[in-house]
C-alpha cells in the first residue's frame, strides 16, 4: 500500500476505461466518415459543376448555360497542333518501353531516357495549351450560323450530342413539373389529413387508410412509374406529358404529405378545438378557424421536404413525363392551350441521367455533365435546405 | 330509485336541470352510475370527489362534450335543460353548447388577440358588425372583471396575459355567447392563490345572471363558492345537498371521510 | 338576421337538428367529404395494383404460347443439341488455356520467343493442340443446320399468325364495303389510292384493266372526288389483296415440320461417335510432350479426366434427344416457374426469348447485401454516437445534415459513381499492395460493389433517422437506472439502450433494405447492368462483377419495348415482383414494431 491511501472515487485509468475510449472514438469516426463522404460528394460536384454555370468576367453567372436549350457540340481542334500532340505521345511511349526494357542494367542511358522523356512531357503540356487556346467549340445553332465553317484541312471536326447550348428547357420542365405535382399532392393530402386527424373514429377503415399510407411511403419510385405509366400515359390516353407527370408525382408525394400535415395538426393543443367548441362551433368551423391556421405553418415546411424527394426522382418520370431532348420550351408551338398540358418535358433528372450513361466522358461532355448535376443539386438542396431550417424556427416559435 | 319528474329530496325547488338515473361508459369501463339530481336555475352547485370519481365526466356530460371521445354511450337514463331532452337525436348540439357555456381546467385561449378570443364566438355565428362585436366584448370583459387590466392592450395575444387573466379571458369568452348555465372544470387548479381569489370573485358575480356548475378538488372552495354539492365516489353520487349539510352534517360515513380530510 | 335573438331564446331552441341536405346537418356532409378524400390512399394502392396485374396479365399466356412454340418448332431440340456443343466448347477453352500457360511458364524459365516458338510447335504439341481444336467443326455444322431449320419454322408460323391478324381485318373491311350504303371516308380514299397504284405493279392484271386503273390513279391524284363507281373498284382491290395475302400463308404442321429437325439422329449419333475417335487420337499425343512443369502436367491429366467424362456423357446426351417429344404437353406452371426461376433474360434474340427473374433478383440482392453490409453498421452507429455521446451542438448539426443528405437526388449520386466512384475504386484495385487479393485488379469499374457502396449512402440517412428515433424513444429512466448502478456509457447504451431499442432499429434496417432494393437510378447508372447471374465460385469477387437489378431493368428496357408485347408484359411482371417485396418488407417492418410495443407494456 502507498503511503497515501486514496479514496475509492479516484479517477483510475484501467482496461476497462480504454476500451470504453476506443469504442466511442469509433462511434465517432463511423459517424464523421458518412458526414465526410457526403461532404465530397457535395464538394466534388459544386467545384467542377461551377465551372460551367459561373464565369470569370460580368455577369459571373454563365447564362446561356442556363438559359440555352442542349444542342450537339461542335468542337474544331486545331489538325496540326494535335497531329504534333499524337506523335509527341508516341515518342514518349517508345522511349517508356525502351526504357522498362532497360531494367537496371544500364542507369546512365536510363537517366538520358528519363530526362527527354521530360523534356517531351513539357512540350506536350505547352501544346497541349496552345490547343485549348486555338480551338473553336459552337453549339449547333452557332455551327449552323457560321457563314464560313472551319477549313476542315486545318481542323479536326468531332461532334458530341447534348454537350453544347444549355440546360435552359430542363430547368423550367423541372420547375413545371414540381409546382403543378406539389399542388396536387397538398390538395389531396390536406384532404386526407384533415379526415385523419379531425374526424377518424378508429376502426377497420382507419387501420387500412394507415395501413395504405404506410405501403404506399414504400413503394419503389420505378413502380410508381409503371402505374402512371399504364394508367394516365396508355389508360388515359395522355401520353407522355406534363399532366402525366404531375399526377405520378403526386401519388408519390402523398404519403410525406399526408403524414406531415396530420403530424402537424395532432400537434394542436385539444384545447384549441374544445375551446371552439364549447363556445358552439361546428365541428367543422373548430378546424378551419382553429386547427388549420396554425397547423399550416408546419404543414408547409414538411410539405417542402416533399417536393424535394419529387423533384429528386427520375424513375417516375423516365416514361411518363420526360423527353431526352425537345427543342422547344413548353410555352411554344402550342397549337391549341391544352396542348400545354399534354406534351412531354425536359427535366434536369432526366437530362443527367441521359448525359451521364449515353455520351463519352470527355473533357467537351464533361462542363454539361458536371453543370446539370450542380444546378440540380442546387435546386433540389435549396429545397431541403428551407425545409430543414424552416422546420427548425417553427418549432421553435409555435409551442403551445 | 326516484320516479321521474318528482322533485329529489334536498334538491332545489327550481330546477334547471334534471338528471335522471344516468348511466355513462367508455367502452366497457362503467364512469357512472344512476345519477339522479337537480340543479337550481342560478345557484352555483359544486361537483367533488376524489380524482377518477367521474365528476369531470359527467359534467361534461351537460354539453355533450364527451361525444368527441370516442367509443362513449350512454346506456340509460336522462339529462333535461329547461325540460328538454339533451340526449335527443333531435338535439341540435351546436345549439345545446351555446345555451351551455364552459370553462376549462387549463386555460386554453386561442392563439389570437384578447380582443378575438371573446369575438370569435360572435363571428362563428356570422356576427360581422364591428361596433356589435366591440359593445359585447367590453361587456364581457367587464363581466368577467378583466377590463380594466386589458383595455389597452386588446389587440395583444392572449398568450402573453398571467394565468389568471387567461382563465378569466376563458370565462369572458363564454360568457360572449350569452349562455344560461356555465360549466366549470376545476377552473383554478392551475392558478396561484392571488389568481385564484379573483377568479372566485367573479363567479361570486356571475351567480347573479348564470347557473354555474363547478368541478372541484379544494373542498374549502367548494363551500365558499357554492350553494349545493354533490359528492361522488367511484361513478356514483354519494350525497347530494345544500352546502351546510354536506360539510357540516353529512349523512354517508364516506362523505364525513372525504370532507374532513380523511382520503382523497 | 339579429344576433339577440339567436343567442336568448324564449324557449331552448337546441331542440331541432336543422338538415341542409339528405336529411343530413352539414358537419356529417363534410365529414363524409374528408373521409371520401381519406380513402384516397387506398384507392392509389388498389389501383397501382389493378394498374401492374392489368398491364402483366397476359405476360403467362404469352410466354406460354411463346414456349410452347419453342417446343413444337423443336427450338427445345437444337437446344439440347447445344448442350454438347457448348461442353466441348468450354472443353477447347481449356485446352487454349492450358496451352497460354505453358507459354508463359517457358517465358518465364528464360527461353526466347524463338525458341518457345520451336517447342509449341512441334509435330505432336501441333497434332495435341490443333488436332483437338479440328473436332468440333462437323457436329457445329450439323447444328446450325438444324438450329436454321427451326428457326425457319418457328418464323413462318410468326408470320402466319400475323397474316391471319391481317386477314381478318381484310375481311372485316370488306364485309363493311360490300354493303351498297357504305360511304367511303378521307381513311379510305388514301388506302384506295395506296392499293391502286400497287395493283399497276401486278403482273396478273390485264392490260385493258390496267390502263383503266392507271387513269383512275392519276384523276385521283389531282383531287377528283371519289364515285359510286369507285366503290366496285376498291371492293375488287381488297379481294385481290385478300387472296394475295392469303397465299402467302404457308400453313406449317409442327409434327411434320419438325421431323425435319429431328431426324438425321443416326447421322449425329455417327458424328459424336467419330469425334470422340479422334479426340482420343489427339489426346494420345500429348504422351509425347514434356510440360517441363508438374502443375501443367497436372491440368493436362485432368483435362483427359473431363473429356472422359464428356465422351460417357454422349450416351445420356442421345438418350436425352430420342427422349425428346414435341408434342408433350408444356404445363402452365412450367410457364410461372421459368419466368421465376428462370436464369436467363434474353430478349429480342432471333431464337427464343427468355424472361428469367433470377438473374435479375440474383443481382438487386448482391448489391442490397453489399449496401446494407456498410450502411448497417454506419447508420445505427451513427445514429448510437449522436443519439448518446454526441455534444448537444454536434447533434443539432449531424441531424440535420444527414437529412440533407437524404434528399441529394439517387440519380445524381450515380452521376458521381460514374464519373468518379467508378474509377477511383479501380484504381484503388490496381494498387501493388492489394495485388494479393485474389480478384483484383477488378475487370469493370462499374460493378455490384460500386453500386452497393453509393447505395449504402442513401440507405444511412434512412436507417440514421429511423434508428435515432427508436433510441430517442427509449423513456430515460432505462438509461437513469444503468448509470445508478454504476455502468459506463458504453455498457449502457450496449446493455440497455440498443438491446430496448432493438426493434426500432431492425424495422429501421428492414426499411433501409426497401430503400435500396427498390432505388432504381444508381443501379442503372453504376451496376455495370450484365444480365447473367454472377458467378458465385469465385469467393468475394462475386461482389466485383457486373450485374443488372430488376429496377435497373424496367428503366432501361421500358422506353424501347412494343406496347402490349411480351417483353413489355414481362417487365410488368418484374414491376408486380417488386411491388410485392416492397409492401413485405414494410408490412414486416411494421409488425416487428407492434409486436415490440405488445412486450414493452
Amino acid at each position: 500500500m502507498a503511503s497515501e491511501i486514496p479514496h475509492s472515487f479516484v479517477k483510475r485509468s484501467s482496461h476497462k476505461k480504454r476500451i470504453e475510449a476506443l469504442a466511442v472514438n469509433l462511434f465517432r469516426q463511423m459517424t464523421y466518415l458518412v458526414i465526410l463522404a457526403a461532404a465530397y460528394i457535395f464538394v466534388d460536384i459544386t467545384i467542377n459543376g461551377s465551372k460551367a454555370v459561373f464565369q470569370s468576367t460580368a455577369p459571373y453567372v454563365n447564362v446561356q448555360f442556363l438559359t440555352d436549350k442542349p444542342q450537339t457540340l461542335h468542337v474544331f481542334e486545331p489538325r496540326e497542333t494535335y497531329e504534333t500532340m499524337q506523335q509527341v505521345r508516341s515518342q514518349i511511349l517508345v522511349l517508356e518501353t525502351k526504357n522498362r526494357g532497360l531494367g537496371e542494367s544500364d542507369p546512365e542511358l536510363s537517366n538520358s531516357y528519363a530526362q527527354q522523356i521530360k523534356a517531351l512531357d513539357a512540350q506536350y503540356e505547352s501544346l497541349d495549351a496552345q490547343r485549348k487556346e486555338t480551338r473553336l467549340k459552337y453549339s449547333d445553332r452557332e455551327y449552323r450560323a457560321l457563314e464560313v465553317s472551319p477549313d476542315l484541312s486545318n481542323y479536326k471536326h468531332d461532334t458530341y450530342a447534348y454537350s453544347g447550348g444549355g440546360i435552359g428547357p430542363a430547368i423550367i420542365g423541372t420547375c413545371l413539373l414540381v409546382l403543378g405535382s406539389i399542388a396536387i399532392a397538398l390538395v389531396l393530402g390536406l384532404l386526407c389529413a384533415v379526415y385523419l386527424s379531425e374526424y377518424s373514429r378508429p376502426g377497420k377503415i382507419l387501420q387500412a387508410v394507415r395501413l395504405s399510407i404506410l405501403n404506399l411511403s414504400g413503394v419503389p419510385s420505378i413502380v410508381f412509374g409503371l402505374f402512371g405509366f399504364g394508367m394516365f400515359v396508355l389508360f388515359f390516353g395522355w401520353g407522355v406529358s406534363l399532366i402525366a407527370g404531375w399526377f405520378t408525382l403526386a401519388i408519390m408525394a402523398l404519403p410525406v404529405i399526408i403524414t406531415a400535415s396530420e403530424e402537424s395538426m395532432r400537434a394542436i393543443p385539444r384545447g384549441f378545438r374544445e375551446g371552439a367548441l364549447a363556445l358552439g362551433a361546428t365541428k367543422w368551423t373548430s378546424v378551419r378557424t382553429n386547427v388549420l391556421p396554425y397547423a399550416l405553418p408546419g404543414i408547409l415546411t414538411s410539405s417542402i421536404m416533399g417536393i424535394a424527394r419529387v423533384a429528386g426522382e427520375t424513375a417516375p418520370i423516365m416514361f411518363t413525363a420526360a423527353y431526352a431532348l425537345r427543342d422547344q420550351l413548353p410555352w411554344e408551338g402550342l397549337e391549341h392551350p391544352s396542348d400545354f398540358l399534354f406534351q412531354g418535358v425536359m427535366a434536369l433528372p432526366y437530362h443527367i441521367y441521359v448525359v451521364s450513361s449515353k455520351i463519352p466522358q470527355n473533357e467537351y461532355t464533361r462542363d454539361m455533365q458536371y453543370g446539370t448535376a450542380f444546378v440540380f443539386l442546387l435546386i433540389v438542396g435549396f429545397f431541403a435546405l428551407t425545409s430543414i431550417l424552416l422546420r427548425i424556427r417553427v418549432r421553435s416559435k409555435y409551442k403551445w | 330509485m326516484n320516479p321521474k319528474n318528482t322533485p329529489l329530496p334536498s334538491n332545489p325547488t327550481n330546477p334547471i336541470i334534471e338528471v335522471r338515473d344516468f348511466n355513462f361508459m367508455y367502452g366497457s369501463a362503467q364512469a357512472l352510475y344512476d345519477i339522479s339530481l337537480d340543479i337550481g336555475e342560478k345557484e352555483v352547485t359544486a361537483l367533488i370527489g376524489p380524482s377518477g370519481c367521474g365528476k369531470s365526466t359527467f359534467l361534461r356530460c351537460f354539453n355533450r362534450m364527451n361525444d368527441l371521445i370516442d367509443n362513449t354511450r350512454i346506456p340509460g337514463g336522462t339529462i333535461k335543460i329547461s325540460d328538454v331532452d339533451i340526449y335527443h337525436k333531435d338535439i341540435d348540439v351546436i345549439e345545446l353548447r351555446k345555451h351551455v357555456g364552459m370553462v376549462f381546467q387549463k386555460s386554453n385561449p386561442f392563439p389570437k388577440s384578447i380582443y378575438e378570443n371573446i369575438a370569435y364566438g360572435l363571428r362563428i355565428q356570422g356576427i360581422k358588425r364591428k361596433n356589435e362585436i366591440d359593445q359585447v366584448v367590453e361587456e364581457c370583459l367587464r363581466g368577467a372583471a378583466l377590463w380594466d387590466e386589458v383595455k389597452d392592450r386588446l389587440s395583444d395575444s392572449a398568450l402573453g396575459m398571467s394565468g389568471g387573466q387567461q382563465q378569466r379571458l376563458c370565462i369572458a369568452r363564454a360568457l360572449a355567447v350569452k349562455p344560461k348555465i356555465i360549466l366549470m372544470d376545476e377552473p383554478c387548479s392551475a392558478l396561484d392563490p392571488v389568481a385564484t381569489a379573483k377568479v372566485e370573485e367573479l363567479i361570486h358575480v356571475l351567480k347573479e345572471n348564470y347557473t354555474i356548475v363547478i368541478v372541484t378538488h379544494n373542498m374549502q372552495q367548494a363551500a365558499r363558492l357554492s350553494d349545493r354539492t354533490a359528492f361522488f365516489y367511484l361513478g356514483k353520487l354519494i350525497e347530494y345537498g345544500p352546502n351546510e349539510q354536506v360539510f357540516m352534517n353529512p349523512e354517508n360515513p364516506k362523505t364525513e371521510a372525504y370532507v374532513s380530510g380523511r382520503f382523497g | 338576421m339579429s344576433a339577440e335573438k339567436k343567442v336568448h331564446p324564449k324557449q331552448a331552441d337546441f331542440h331541432r337538428k336543422r338538415a341542409i341536405a339528405f336529411g343530413k346537418d352539414s358537419d356529417s356532409i363534410i365529414k363524409a367529404f374528408f373521409g371520401s378524400s381519406a380513402t384516397i390512399a387506398i384507392v392509389v394502392l388498389g389501383l397501382i395494383t389493378l394498374f401492374l396485374f392489368k398491364e402483366g396479365a397476359g405476360f403467362l399466356k404469352l410466354y406460354h404460347t411463346s414456349l410452347k412454340e419453342y417446343r413444337l418448332s423443336g427450338l427445345e431440340y437444337v437446344d439440347i443439341l447445344k448442350e454438347k456443343r457448348d461442353d466441348y466448347t468450354a472443353l477447347s477453352r481449356y485446352l487454349t488455356d492450358i496451352r497460354a500457360d505453358w507459354i508463359n511458364h517457358l517465358k518465364d524459365s528464360g527461353m526466347s520467343a524463338k525458341e518457345i516458338a520451336v517447342t509449341v510447335r512441334t509435330p505432336e504439341a501441333k497434332a495435341f493442340f490443333m488436332g483437338y481444336m479440328r473436332n468440333g467443326s462437323e457436329m457445329r455444322r450439323f447444328i446450325k443446320e438444324k438450329m436454321d431449320v427451326a428457326i425457319e419454322i418457328r418464323d413462318q408460323h410468326t408470320t402466319n399468325k400475323n397474316l391471319g391478324d391481317t386477314l381478318a381485318n381484310y375481311t372485316k373491311k370488306i364485309e363493311a364495303v360490300k354493303n351498297p350504303n357504305y360511304i367511303l371516308n378521307e381513311e379510305d380514299r388514301a388506302r384506295f389510292i395506296l392499293l391502286l397504284k400497287e395493283s399497276l405493279n401486278n403482273g396478273e392484271i390485264s392490260i385493258e384493266v390496267r390502263t383503266e386503273r392507271q387513269f383512275r390513279y392519276g384523276e385521283l391524284e389531282q383531287e377528283t372526288p371519289l364515285e359510286a363507281s369507285d366503290l366496285l373498284l376498291y371492293l375488287q382491290l381488297l379481294e385481290e389483296q385478300y387472296n394475295a395475302t392469303e397465299r402467302k400463308i404457308k400453313p406449317i404442321d409442327f409434327d411434320m415440320a419438325v421431323l425435319e429437325v429431328t431426324s438425321n439422329y443416326d447421322i449425329y449419333a455417327e458424328i459424336l461417335r467419330k469425334q470422340a475417335l479422334s479426340i482420343q487420337v489427339a489426346l494420345a499425343h500429348a504422351e509425347a510432350l514434356n510440360f517441363s512443369h508438374p502443375e501443367l502436367a497436372q491440368r493436362v491429366l485432368r483435362f483427359k479426366e473431363l473429356n472422359e467424362l464428356y465422351f460417357d456423357s454422349n450416351d445420356a446426351h442421345l438418350e436425352k434427344l430420342a427422349q425428346w417429344d414435341p408434342s408433350a404437353k408444356t404445363l402452365f406452371l412450367r410457364t410461372l416457374a421459368s419466368f421465376l426461376m428462370g436464369k436467363e433474360w434474353i430478349t429480342a434474340s432471333d431464337q427464343q426469348d427468355w424472361y428469367g427473374l433470377l438473374p435479375l433478383l440474383v443481382g438487386s440482392l448482391l448489391i442490397s447485401v453489399i449496401a446494407l453490409f456498410f450502411a448497417i453498421p454506419f447508420g445505427v452507429g451513427a445514429a448510437i454516437y449522436v443519439n448518446q455521446i454526441a455534444s448537444p451542438l454536434e447533434r443539432n448539426l449531424i441531424k440535420p445534415y444527414i437529412e440533407f443528405v437524404s434528399a441529394i437526388p439517387s440519380v445524381v449520386i450515380g452521376f458521381f459513381g460514374v464519373v468518379v466512384f467508378g474509377e477511383a475504386i479501380r484504381l484503388f484495385s490496381q494498387l501493388d499492395f492489394l495485388s494479393w487479393m485474389p480478384f483484383f485488379p477488378i475487370q469493370e469499374r462499374l460493378n455490384a460493389f460500386t453500386a452497393g457502396c453509393l447505395l449504402a449512402l442513401m440507405a444511412i440517412p434512412t436507417i440514421f433517422t429511423l434508428a435515432e428515433d427508436a433510441i430517442n424513444n427509449i423513456p430515460r429512466h432505462f438509461k437513469e437506472a444503468s448509470y445508478a448502478v454504476g455502468a459506463t456509457q458504453l455498457q449502457t447504451t450496449l446493455r440497455v439502450i440498443v438491446p430496448t431499442a432493438l426493434s426500432g432499429i431492425i424495422s429501421a434496417v428492414m426499411l433501409g433494405f426497401g430503400r435500396v432494393i427498390g432505388e432504381t437510378m444508381v443501379v442503372l447508372l453504376c451496376a455495370g447492368n450484365r444480365i447473367t447471374i454472377p458467378d458465385f465460385s469465385e469467393g468475394i469477387g462475386v461482389f466485383f462483377q457486373p450485374v443488372h437489378t430488376m429496377t435497373g431493368i424496367i428503366a432501361q428496357e421500358m422506353g424501347e419495348v412494343v406496347h402490349g408485347s411480351v417483353h413489355y408484359r414481362a417487365l410488368f411482371m418484374v414491376g408486380i415482383v417488386l411491388f410485392f417485396i416492397s409492401l413485405i418488407i414494410n408490412y414486416s417492418a411494421q409488425w416487428v414494431v407492434k409486436k415490440y410495443r405488445k412486450v414493452g407494456d
